[in-house]
């Protein structure tokens, strides 16, 4: 991690120290290198008084040696020989004896008398004249330049014994003379001339590559003359001193080594440096310990949160910093948190909310995880008419009941393996060792003993479909079904237990199909009404219609009625189809009245849970009052047998579609048990004889008088009488004989279209009752 | 006479650069024998000792004085007198009045000679015979000096410490004054005097680098 804040620390740390150690570097390394000039300066400097005080006492003997000189007799009496060759030769007698490199002779006027030195000049001349002048208060010596040398020259009087001649003596300051000026100074001595032609020569104690170095940079003679400066040569610190106060063109030049104490220098530097060095990477280890120390549990964090943000469970950090430690507990309840929340996900992706137990997902899962392992039986429970019970107690009590049945289930013996709500009122039980029919009966005894709903016990009836696994196994799909298919089977034949058996399937894939897609088939418009005309015989006038429904099943095609019906009947849907058969009905009357089909009765038939639904009739008279119908215009038929299930329950209900003014007729009469004594108590306008017995009227004399006597006995009771099914026109004549009211069939017309229907009335009426058939 | 004299006088004195004549006394008139009296001055007005005059008479041959013998010892390492004149073809002596030896020398043109180491008086005195002035040192004492005028004239004096020097039984008429001294700046003076003069003492000024007269140092190194 380059960018982490481990590296970041590190690096602030080192940069930090870095700086100090440049900044105490340059500090200690410059305070070094000016505490070293300063010594080397005072060093030449005392050197540069040396060295005066050198030249200063070699004049003073020199002095000493010549004036001793020329007080020799000899020295004298030859010299006042005047004799030139004389002259010459004792000079240079005399002169060797104090090793002098040059002697001259002036008068005491200042001529010259002699010199060994050829070629004088009168400024030379001059220059030793002047000599003598400060040679009488005292003497001192001058450097004088002859002949591209300097010459440190010294005068004195020869007095025999007044003064008779001014004798001079001169000394090259030669390399000789330097090495002994370096042997007292303790410095290196370069004397340097520069003739009237410009020409330099050195006499130095330096090597002869410094030498040449000098000459390479005379220019820095006048700079060097004020202050002692370095690179003159290289590595020495240098002083120029003017030799003669006179001329510009000697020079002595004093340099001090620097070699030493540039070397301690470097001693002192490498020295740093390795501290420096050393100090760094102690630094850099410290840097990462510390560092390592502080981020450690930084990582730690980092390491927990991550483990954290993989949805594991790391051990709590221990030791960690109060804040760090802070932090992973809030990432640990964060974690909790989650967990718990995921818990409660999946507990709820798993269970029923209301009742607690494994839901139809759960189930699912169950089943697929056992696999192959799967044996025993599966068992689903369905509470018969669960939506009625729902209708009657509410939804919140229904919901109750739920709760209690599931904590009933899960005390029944023998306690299943698994227990699961599917949806609804569906329960689901699973026991691993199978379960025979009597057991599970018994156990649906304990489930059906009455439940206390707000103070009133609330019976209810169960269904059961069992599922053998280790005959029938499969997938999970294929065993909820084919378990599903045995529960229908129990509600279809109102039988307690059903257990599936194979070949079932097919059949009951398209009744279940059927029964579950019923409703949306309702939402989606898949069915719709078709109306056959009832006919008034006596006037030859269409009064009526019978409203029938169709299923045209996007995959099944078109259901019969009798199917579908039968099926909506045993599941407790059938209400849902009545309902919208009613809407549907009386829009299509409002419709016709808006194209002036006035007068028109429909009717629509109901079935037996519509006549126990006491609410049904406040409905309808809501449904015709928002449409504005007459109640006369709509007609109820009901089937015998729907009547005689419930008997009482139906009379009253069917008495307040009466009370409404709605007429009421008997459906499919002759046909369900139903006794005179029953007939006689119903509130019905009408009946309708049942297709079986018009059918073979013509022909088989039983059924003629059936009918016949059917219409005679209903007319007694007051009732209008209708013959459905008829197919010839024969029969037409007879049923008109007999008093029949009204014909529906084939015979005027099978059951139309809306708008068809529509057409075949207004043609039927206009041509007075003549039948297209006819 | 006088007013000639006296003309004379004052025309002599612009040619006489650096000297003054003041006329002090009348002198009477004596034909056969005239006393002078010089005083020599400095140019700082203060009497000069040691000062050599000479008056040479030019109207009559100077007599020469054979057989004089004159003196300059040696004693305290010092020569004496400073200055000493003697006529030409004197002797001088050069008594060594110290214990320790003295080599006497001049390299001075009238006379150069050596006496060479030597205690008490050389036998043989030096004769002067040229006229001029003889530097003398000695070799072994170089503080050591002295000067010996040999002078044209047997009229020679030196001035003593009062700075006059005095001359009796001069013949009158013309001479020539000579003044020199050891220190004088320059060549020797030389003027014309004519006796008998209006004054009997005349005065006369030179020009002199004053400095010590030559005398030993204190025994030991230390004076060398």
């Amino acid at each position: 991690m380059p960018n982490s804040y481990r590296i970041r620390l590190v690096v602030a740390f080192v940069v930090v120290l870095m700086l100090v150690q440049l900044a105490t570097a340059v500090f200690v390394l410059d305070a070094a290198h000016r505490q070293q000039m300063l010594q080397q300066q005072r060093t030449l400097d005392v050197g540069i008084n040396v060295f005066r005080e050198v030249l200063a006492n070699r004049s003073l003997q020199l002095n000493n040696s010549l004036s001793v000189l020329s007080a020799d007799f000899g020295f004298k009496r030859a010299i006042a020989t005047g004799e030139s060759d004389t002259i010459l030769s004792v000079l240079e007698n005399h002169g060797s004896r104090i090793g002098a490199d040059a002697a001259i002779l002036l008068s005491p006027d200042g001529k010259l008398i002699s010199s060994s030195i050829a070629g004088l000049d009168k400024a030379d001349i001059d220059a030793l004249s002047e000599l003598t002048d400060s040679m009488n208060d005292g003497g001192a010596a001058r450097i004088l330049s002859f002949d591209n040398a300097s010459y440190q020259f010294v005068m004195q009087p020869v007095k025999a014994p007044t003064l008779i001649a001014w004798v001079g003596m001169g000394f090259v300051m030669d390399r000789q003379v330097a090495q002994q000026a370096k042997a007292i100074t303790g410095v290196e001595v370069s004397f340097i001339n520069k003739d009237s032609d410009g020409r330099f020569a050195i006499q130095s104690t330096l090597d002869a590559s410094s030498q040449s170095a000098l000459l390479s940079q005379l220019n820095r003679l006048p700079e060097l003359s004020r202050e002692a400066a370095e690179g003159f040569p290289a590595h020495y610190l240098s002083y120029a001193l003017e030799l003669d106060d006179k001329s510009a063109d000697q020079w002595v030049v004093l340099h001090l080594s620097n070699l030493k104490w540039e070397q301690n220098y470097e001693h002192l530097r490498n020295s740093m440096l390795s501290i420096f060095a050393g100090t760094l990477a102690l630094s850099l280890l410290v840097a990462a310990w510390l560092s390592g120390s502080l981020t450690r549990p930084v990582h730690t964090l980092v390491e927990f949160a991550r483990l954290i943000g993989q949805g594991q469970n790391p051990p709590p950090i221990k030791g960690a910093p109060a804040e760090l430690a802070v932090l992973a507990d809030t990432l640990t309840v964060m974690r909790d948190n989650i967990e718990a929340r995921e818990r409660d996900l999946i507990y709820q992706s798993t269970h029923d909310s209301l009742t607690g137990l494994a839901n139809r997902f759960a189930a699912k899962r169950t089943l697929q995880d056992a696999g192959d392992s799967l044996s025993g039986t599966l068992v689903l429970l369905d509470l018969k008419h669960f939506r009625h019970i729902n209708d009657m107690i509410g939804f919140a009590n229904a919901d109750s009941l739920l709760v209690m049945f599931a904590r009933r289930l899960e005390a029944i013996t023998p306690a299943p393996d698994f227990l699961a709500r599917l949806d609804g009122d569906a329960f689901l039980l699973l026991y691993n060792n199978g379960i025979t029919e009597t057991v599970l009966s018994d156990a649906i005894d304990q489930l059906e003993a009455p439940f206390s709903i707000q103070d009133s016990n609330i019976s209810i009836k169960i269904r059961a479909g069992m599922l053998s696994l280790t005959e029938h196994g499969g997938k999970v799909g294929v065993l909820l079904r084919r378990i599903e298919i045995a529960l229908m089977q129990a509600c279809l034949s109102d039988t307690r237990i059903v257990a599936y058996r194979s070949g079932e399937d097919e059949k009951y894939q398209r009744e279940l199909t059927i029964i579950n897609q019923l409703e949306r088939g309702l939402e989606q418009g898949q069915f719709h009404l078709v109306f056959q005309p009832k006919v008034d015989i006596q006037n030859n006038f269409c009064s009526g219609a019978e409203a029938l429904i169709r299923w045209d099943h996007p995959e099944l095609g078109p259901i019969r009625p009798d199917e579908f019906i039968m099926l909506a009947e045993h599941t407790g849907n059938i209400d849902l189809i009545s309902q919208w058969v009613l809407r549907q009905a009386m829009n299509q009357l409002v419709l016709w009245q808006d194209e002036g089909l006035v007068g028109l009765k429909l009717a629509v038939n109901l079935s037996a849970h519509d006549l126990v639904n006491e609410s049904l009739p406040g409905q309808i008279a809501e449904m015709l009052e928002t449409r504005g119908l007459a109640p006369d215009l709509l007609a109820i038929e009901v089937t015998e047998g729907a009547v005689m299930r419930d008997p009482m329950t139906a009379v009253s209900v069917l008495q307040k579609f009466r009370d409404l003014g709605l007429s009421i007729a008997i459906d499919d009469f002759g046909t369900g048990h139903s006794s005179l004594a029953y007939l006689k108590m119903l509130p019905v306008n009408e009946v309708k004889i049942d297709r079986s017995f018009i059918k073979d009227m013509l022909t088989n004399t039983h059924d003629a008088m059936i009918v016949e006597t059917s219409i005679a006995l209903t007319h007694s009771l007051g009732f209008s009488v209708t013959a459905e099914g008829v197919e010839e026109r024969q029969t037409i004549d007879v049923l008109r004989q007999q008093g029949c009211d009204l014909v529906q069939g084939y015979v005027y017309s099978r059951p139309l279209a809306a708008r068809d229907f529509y057409h075949w009335y207004v043609e039927f009426n206009q041509q007075g009752g003549v039948s297209p058939l006819t | 006479m006088q007013k000639n004299s006296s003309q004379k006088k004052k025309k002599a004195m612009p040619k006489s650069a650096g000297w003054v004549l003041f006329t002090l006394v009348m002198m009477p008139c004596f034909a056969s024998a005239i006393d002078l009296k010089l005083s020599i001055v400095a140019q700082d007005a203060l009497a000069v000792e040691d000062a050599v005059v000479e008056l040479l008479p030019l109207n009559a041959d100077a007599p020469v004085s054979s057989g004089d013998q004159k003196e300059m010892s040696q004693q305290d390492r010092t020569f004496i007198p400073f200055v000493l004149t003697v006529p030409k073809g004197a002797r001088v002596n050069f008594p060594n009045l110290d214990r320790t030896r003295h080599h006497v020398y001049s390299f001075s043109e009238p006379k150069p000679f050596e006496l060479k180491l030597y205690v008490g008086t050389p036998q043989e005195p030096v004769l002067f015979d040229k006229p001029g002035i003889v530097a003398l040192g000695c070799n072994i004492h170089d503080y050591m000096q002295a000067f010996i005028y040999v002078s044209d004239s047997p009229h020679a004096r030196v001035t003593g410490s009062e700075g006059q020097a005095s001359f009796t039984g001069l013949p009158a008429g013309n001479y020539r004054l000579r003044i020199w001294h050891p220190w004088q700046n320059g060549e020797l003076l030389e003027t014309a005097l004519t006796l008998p003069a209006e004054n009997r003492v005349l005065k006369y000024q030179v020009d002199i680098d004053r400095q010590q007269k030559p005398s030993a140092p204190p025994a030991g190194f230390g004076g060398l």
